[in-house]
């Protein structure tokens, strides 16, 4: 058997934007809009530097509401690139894909194949290579496609394309569920999956594998994304790597705060937090982070307090660090340590009539009147995707747990110990 | 506190004025006095005693300030306090009976921390303060105003941060839309950024049914195309055939002309021109031989006539005589001037002879130059002997005086000793004196010091070597003894915390083991083995009787106490089975407190034991210590003891080295100042060394000075010696220079054999000089002259010898004879000229004919080949035969031309297709066919433009939508970004909103809990006050200042304070202030009221309520209220029963 190389990619959802980056000054906002297809650009050198034998996509290339065919000739003319490179592109049609109408009205250059709505086998003759695979019909396909899939070619190296989220993935919808034990049952001897966005082998011989996404696109997305090199000689494989291809990189940096006693001790920490993620995280690209602060601190209300304007704040800070590092979001899940013995006097009077205010229940009811047209205003910037935030938790109706926050806040706040 | 009396002693108008208010409830006391009765200086006098008597008092016009005195009996709690103040400038103005102070510290705490301000605000008022103190309240200026409206005046800033609260969240969103707030721009960036993201968004079906119509018009462009092909195709034969229909016609006439011409001679067209050229050439030659032969023959017939003169031969030698005759002219002229000259030099040189007495020849100039030198040495050497003399005399004049000077000069003594001790003295610094003194302070502070800190070594004494020579002991071990003493005593107090624990545990079972008990519920086992204890001791009694028969006392007793034994055991046992549970408890109680007290009784032990060990632990110490000589202190303070004996013998080092240091620059000082007064001529009377250095440095500068002064003169005198030696050898050298010239000079004279004197030899000179040169000239003019004669003849022989050779006569002026002679060759040389240029003009033209005949021949020559091809002798009967060759050659000329045309119009093709196309058609048809074909491709051209133009349009329509865009993905981009935002407002918004209701919530409980109970008192006694007519208050929170309202009986109208009578608001500010001081008092501030005459605009019915409200008041406190009313006297027997009501007389 012939010695080759291909590479494996999937959930390229080209120009799908990206989530929760408010737009603020110094962020580089023309790189932001340009990741997808800056990372794609770096797939299809990869695959042309490489000179691999054949390129497999498994699914999900468009995002499936994305109805703007310019994304769509954008990826066919990258095909072009490869169709010159004379590299071979196996395609097939994941959840999103089959609701795109785009996908279907591109002109494909002819290195593409592509696979059908029924169980298709490619076959690469000279490298006796034999790739099997069905594309979705539907957006919602929960079969088992993979029980449909041909059997294995005799003296060929076979390959499984398939979309599926095997047996649930967290995060993502299960469709065309299978296990890995339906998978090894063909009798094939690599697996492509897509359609989960974080890489995985799942086995190996056979080698069950997700590539993950090649960009991340929000703050679910971390880490490094890209798509799996694989090296095969004589029918085996011998090297699987996965080659981060990202020009963003996002990350999720949780800092402990019940330690602090002062907010430059948080601040400190968050410093040194950012760096050392920015260190051991970034490989040199731009880093977008969220940072999570956490732990019961005395600090919580004055933190809740500067909630406003943390963020700039933090920004400066990861400016100080390095000049391509951004924050998305400082996330607070801080909570106020159990109350100290309230002392006599007026403020403290008040303070305690602040504390039974949480659990007041007219005054939620006050509080869920008041804030229902912003609720529904707010709706159009989309679901809270943060369990944390206080609008989801107004949303809720959790309105003691937001109330509990406010008056942490306020307590700070009539206290003076916000950060002047 | 209350006033058991006021004694205003010397105050204001008052003297000895005693006021006696008896204890009892109500505390209630009427004080009567018409108007200048004092009632307000009683105030004052109150406020005086209390706090003080002010800086400034208006109340001493009576008694002077040194005797104002206002007394009082104080009470409170059962203590009295007589006290007295006085107004002195220092502190101690509180004072007993007998003028002796009193500490202010005994009347503070009767105070409550009260100020003199807040006293009179608030317990002692008159209608005008009263009036103040309300409208301070109702304006919120004042605590008590705070605390009505405003929730506290700790949080009086809530109101402000609620504003900034809304103002922060009305910069987020507010329910209509402005363009200012965060979070409407971010929805409104969404709303853009969707309508972008929409707009540029490509759809697919556009996209390709851009590419279906670009297909479309592509076909239709093709059809279009092929069609336009056709007609074009047809269109290009008929035109073919039309464009070489001339050409065709002209060749078919040139072939008809060339058949007509027959045979002909053909010349080619060089050959004409050969003919042509020939012709023209021999008629040239012809024409040019006859005018050349006509001119020749001319000047051959000038030349015959002309002959040469045979003088030409003499020219050149006449010239050469011409030349020379200027030179003769000029030498005569000459001749005549030089010898008048040298005659005149002759005479010149004979004269200066004369003068110089010259006997022999004239002395060389060698000679006459050594002369003047002698002379000239001679005159210096004078010159310098006469000058050096002067000098050598000045010399002498100026030493003679410095010689005397010094011998009489004089030098002082032991300077050499002063200036050593100076140095010392120096070395020391100049402020040594000062040192000395500071260093015995020193050492005397230091010695004190050391004295001390051995004192302060205390219990322990001795002296520093004995405290030196005492043991230490280590410091590690003191540590280990330390913290064994805090252990220990850390650990016995845990014990001893721990036995108090236990015994209050003890107590706390004994007590709930009591009330157990006394519910009388609960039985303990105790209590039933002790009731059955005392049954089976009377019991026993009978058993006894029963079994031994011994007799009982008094049996029925006996029977009866056992009954009643029995009864109780069983009682007390069945109560015990009734009340398991209360007994089980009793029971475990018991258990409870028989562990607690042998726990207690435990830790007893270990308190003592623990005691115990630290008592021994501490005798072992002392004895540890005592027996090294050390002060028995604890581990620790003997750390520090240790310290303080380090501190106390360095003290006790350093105060040795200072006493050194101070003694040994005591000695240095007093040696120094020895040396000083010793070398000093006359020391000045001083002990201070510097005095001493000053007047011995001036000493020393003096000396130095006397010193200099000698020696600069012994160097002047020492100079003036040695020039004075100098100079008189320079005199002697140049003395025999002087005679040495004056020797030469008279050998030299004797040699030349002349006499002059030395002085003279200048002058004498020069005319030697003079001499010589005359006679140099007069030599060199004789000469000339000699010459000149020479040439002369030499010409004159010349000119004559020529005249001769010609035939002329010798003899005449020769300047005339050469002149004849130069015109004879002047006329000779024209003639001679004109013969040779006529000769040459001859040949040029017979060249010019044999030019001619030479051109003929050859002309002839070059045509003789072609006479003989036309069959013709003469060149002239070549000329028709040259046309018709031409006529011929031309017909073929364009009979090809034609076909050229023929071929090129007819796109290149083959011209026999071409003869063969249009000999096939007729040419009529073809020109009217070629006109339909141009309107019909006409008329497809719109057509076709129309096609491209769309085919056009639609490719670029296509290739904009094909273009590289990402317009709606940046769109989208944005729109996430405006999401993001929008998000990130609404946590902010929902805090602040959150905040600001929660706060609003709070700020309203706040208000309704706590400052409820003012506005409530208040308010009722607003009502007991109003008789009714108004039922409460209310305060009206929504002014930016909230303001209180009087609620009248129809609990509907609502009165603000400026629409009140005067008598009403005085009421209100009445129950406010009334409210206030009660809330005072329920929080431990009990003063006395005072009250002046504040019912002044009450009615007789509202005094008298108000009156019950000041009896009830004094049912707390001391209420003392002043009036000049005596009304009010009956009133207030009305209100407060007579009995009750203490009455007293301002006089």
């Amino acid at each position: 058997m012939a010695s080759f190389h291909f590479i494996h990619a999937a959930d390229i959802h080209l120009d799908s934007p990206l989530h929760g980056l408010v737009r603020y000054e110094g962020l580089p906002f023309e790189e932001v809009r340009n990741a997808t297809r800056a990372a794609f650009d770096n797939l299809i050198t990869f695959a042309c530097d490489e000179a691999v034998d054949f390129m497999l996509i498994a699914g999900d290339l468009f995002d499936g509401d994305w109805k703007d065919m310019s994304t769509g000739l954008y990826f066919a003319r990258a095909m072009g690139k490869l169709a010159a490179a004379d590299i071979p592109v196996y395609l097939l049609a994941g959840n999103h894909d089959a609701a795109s109408d785009m996908r279907k009205k591109l002109p494909w250059p002819r290195n593409v194949q592509q696979f059908k709505t029924k169980p298709t086998t490619h076959l690469i003759p000279h490298l006796h290579v034999a790739i099997h695979g069905q594309s979705f019909a539907t957006a919602h396909v929960t079969d088992n496609l993979a029980v449909g899939y041909p059997g294995s070619i005799e003296n060929h190296f076979n390959i499984g394309v398939l979309h599926t989220a095997l047996s649930g993935h967290e995060g993502h919808a299960t469709y065309a569920p299978c296990s890995v034990d339906d998978l090894r049952a063909k009798g094939y001897d690599y697996w492509a999956l897509g359609h989960v966005h974080d890489h995985a082998v799942h086995a190996e011989r056979p080698h069950v594998v997700f590539p993950g996404n090649l960009q991340g696109r929000h703050i679910r997305e971390t880490g490094p994304k890209g798509a799996v090199h694989v090296e095969v000689e004589d029918g085996v494989v011998t090297r699987l790597r996965h080659v981060p291809l990202d020009t963003l990189r996002w990350a999720r940096v949780d800092i402990d705060c019940s330690g602090a006693q002062t907010l430059d001790d948080v601040d400190t920490a968050i410093r040194q937090a950012l760096a050392r993620h920015h260190a051991s995280q970034s490989e040199g690209r731009p880093m977008v982070v969220r940072v999570v602060l956490s732990g019961r601190t005395p600090l919580a209300g004055a933190l809740q307090e500067r909630r406003g304007r943390h963020r700039d704040e933090v920004c400066a800070l990861a400016a100080g660090v390095a000049p391509d590092l951004w924050i998305e979001k400082v996330q607070l899940d801080v909570s106020l340590p159990a109350a100290a013995p309230v002392k006599d006097g007026v403020a403290e009077d008040f303070m305690a009539m602040l504390a039974e205010a949480q659990g007041a229940p007219e005054l939620a009811a006050a509080l869920a009147e008041d804030l229902a047209p912003f609720l529904t205003a707010a709706r159009a910037a989309g679901d809270n995707d943060d369990d944390g935030s206080l609008a989801a938790l107004a949303d809720r109706g959790d309105w003691s747990a937001l109330l509990a926050i406010a008056g942490g806040a306020l307590g700070a706040r009539l206290a003076g110990r916000e950060a002047e | 506190m209350r006033f058991a009396d006021l004694h205003l002693e010397r105050y204001g108008r008052f003297e000895d004025c005693r006021l006696s208010f008896r204890a009892g409830s109500p505390d209630f006391h009427m004080i009567y006095g018409p108007n200048e009765a004092g009632k307000s200086t009683t105030l004052a006098a109150v406020s005086d005693l209390l706090f003080g008597i002010p800086l400034r008092s208006s109340y001493n016009f009576r008694f002077d300030y040194t005797l104002m005195r206002v007394g009082a009996t104080l009470e409170e709690d059962g203590q009295r306090l007589t006290c007295r103040r006085r107004k002195t400038p220092r502190d101690l103005t509180l004072v007993d009976s007998v003028e002796q102070p009193i500490d202010e510290g005994r009347l503070l705490p009767l105070l409550h921390g009260v100020t003199r301000e807040t006293f009179s605000s608030g317990f002692s008022l008159d209608q005008a303060g009263l009036r103040r103190g309300g409208e301070a309240m109702v304006e919120a200026s004042s605590d008590l105003g705070q605390a009505l409206f405003a929730a506290g005046s700790g949080l009086t800033s809530i109101a402000e941060v609620q504003a900034a609260l809304e103002e922060e969240a009305d910069g987020i969103w507010g329910r209509r839309a402005a363009a200012r707030r965060t979070f409407t721009m971010a929805e409104r960036q969404l709303k853009a950024s969707l309508d972008a993201m929409r707009d540029q968004q490509l759809r697919p079906k556009e996209w390709s049914d851009a590419r279906a119509l670009v297909e479309e018009r592509e076909q239709t462009l093709k059809d279009l195309r092929e069609k336009l092909g056709l007609l074009q195709a047809e269109r290009i034969v008929a035109e073919r055939l039309r464009r070489i229909s001339p050409a065709m016609r002209l060749r078919a006439a040139m072939l008809a002309a060339l058949a007509e011409m027959g045979q002909v001679v053909a010349f080619s067209p060089p050959e004409e021109r050969r003919v042509e050229d020939a012709l023209s050439d021999l008629l040239r030659a012809e024409l040019n031989r006859v005018a050349a032969e006509r001119r020749r023959n001319d000047v051959l017939e000038r030349l015959k006539p002309l002959q040469v003169d045979s003088i030409l031969a003499l020219a050149d030698r006449i010239e050469r005589l011409m030349e020379e005759r200027g030179t003769a002219s000029k030498g005569g002229i000459d001749l005549t001037r030089l010898e008048g000259e040298r005659r005149g030099m002759e005479e010149r040189a004979a004269r200066l002879r004369g003068e110089l007495a010259l006997s022999g020849d004239l002395p060389s100039s060698l000679a006459a130059r050594k002369l003047r030198d002698i002379a000239q040495r001679h005159a210096a050497a004078l010159a310098t002997l006469r000058s050096r003399t002067d000098d050598l005399e000045d010399k002498r004049a100026r030493a003679e005086p410095l010689r005397a000077e010094l011998a009489d000069a004089v030098l002082m003594e032991g300077l050499t000793t002063l200036t050593a001790a100076i140095s010392q003295a120096q070395a020391l610094g100049g402020d040594f004196d000062e040192r000395c003194a500071g260093e015995r302070a020193t050492a005397e502070r230091a010695e004190a010091d050391a004295q001390a800190a051995l004192a302060a070594l205390h219990p322990w004494q001795g002296d520093a070597a004995r405290l030196a020579a005492l043991p230490m002991v280590d410091d590690l071990e003191i540590q280990a003894a330390s913290e064994m003493e805090l252990r220990a005593a850390a650990s016995l107090e845990d014990l001893r915390a721990e036995e108090r624990r236990l015994a209050t545990e003890l107590e706390q079972r004994d007590l709930q083991r009591t009330q157990l008990a006394q519910t009388g519920q609960a039985v303990s086992a105790a209590e039933v083995a002790k009731a059955r204890s005392e049954r089976d001791a009377v019991w026993q009694d009978i058993d006894i009787y029963l079994r031994h028969g011994q007799p009982l006392d008094r049996p029925a007793a006996v029977a009866e106490t056992y009954a009643t034994a029995m009864d109780n055991a069983d009682h007390v046992a069945d109560r015990r089975y009734e009340t398991a549970e209360a007994s089980a408890r009793l029971t475990a109680l018991d258990h409870d407190r028989e562990l607690l007290v042998a726990r207690r009784d435990a830790a007893r032990q270990a308190i003592r034991e623990a005691e115990a060990a630290q008592t021994a632990r501490w005798q072992s110490w002392e004895e540890r210590l005592r027996a090294q000589s050390l002060p028995t202190l604890a581990p620790l303070p003997l750390r520090g003891w240790f310290a303080q004996r380090q501190r106390a013998l360095d003290g006790y080092r350093a105060a040795i080295d200072a006493r050194l240091q101070a003694d040994w620059s005591r000695d240095r000082r007093q040696e120094v100042m020895t040396d000083l007064a010793k070398a000093l001529n006359a020391p000045p009377a001083t002990d201070r060394l510097s005095a001493l250095l000053t007047a011995a440095d001036r000493q020393r500068m003096e000396g130095e000075a006397l010193r200099q002064a000698v020696q600069d003169k012994l160097s002047r005198l020492s100079g003036l010696d040695e020039d004075i030696v100098r100079l008189e050898r320079q005199l002697e050298h140049d003395r025999r220079a002087g005679q040495a010239a004056a020797e030469e000079w008279a050998e030299e004279q004797g040699r030349l054999a002349i006499r002059l004197d030395m002085g003279t030899i200048d002058g004498w000179l020069e005319l030697v000089e003079e001499l010589r040169a005359t006679q140099e000239k007069i030599s060199e003019h004789s000469h000339r002259i000699a010459g000149i004669t020479r040439d002369r003849a030499a010409f004159q022989a010349a000119v004559a010898a020529l005249a001769t050779e010609v035939g002329l006569s010798p003899d005449g002026d020769p300047a005339q004879i050469l002149d004849a002679l130069r015109a004879r060759v002047a006329d000779a040389r024209a003639v001679a000229q004109e013969i040779s240029s006529l000769t040459a003009e001859a040949k040029k033209h017979q060249a010019e004919v044999d030019g001619a005949i030479l051109d003929h021949d050859l002309a002839l020559e070059g045509i003789t080949p072609l006479l003989s091809r036309a069959g013709v002798e003469t060149a002239v009967d070549l000329r028709p035969f040259l046309e018709r060759s031409k006529a011929h050659r031309e017909h073929i000329a364009r009979q090809t031309e034609a076909e050229r045309q023929i071929v090129t119009e007819g796109d290149n093709r083959p011209l026999a297709d071409l003869i063969a196309e249009w000999q096939a058609c007729d040419p009529d048809t073809v020109a009217v066919r070629s006109t339909d074909l141009d309107h019909e491709i006409g008329a497809l051209t719109p057509a076709l433009t129309a096609a491209a133009d769309a085919l056009g349009e639609a490719r670029k329509t296509f290739d904009t939508l094909n273009q590289d865009s990402h317009g709606a993905v940046d769109a989208a981009n944005d729109a996430e970004a405006a999401r993001a935002e929008m998000k990130d407002q609404a946590e902010v918004f929902v805090l602040k909103r959150a905040q600001s209701l929660m706060l609003r919530w709070a700020m309203d409980r706040y208000r309704e809990q706590r400052q409820g109970p003012l506005l409530r008192r208040a308010s009722d006694l607003f009502r007991t006050l109003t008789l009714g007519r108004f039922a409460e208050l209310k305060v009206d929170y929504e002014p930016a200042t909230p303001r209180l309202l009087g609620l009248r009986a129809d609990r509907v109208t609502l009165v603000p304070i400026d629409g009140m009578s005067e008598g009403t608001a005085d009421q209100l500010f009445l129950a406010l202030r009334l409210a206030a001081v009660e809330q005072s008092i329920a929080a431990g501030v009990r003063l006395p009221f005072l009250a002046d005459d504040l019912f002044v605009n009450f009615d007789d019915e509202r005094a008298e309520a108000g009156l019950r409200v000041l009896a009830e008041l004094a049912a707390s406190t001391q209420v003392l209220f002043f009036t000049h009313h005596a009304h009010l006297r009956d009133i207030g027997r009305r209100a407060v029963s007579a009995d009750l009501l203490s009455e007293c007389v301002l006089a």
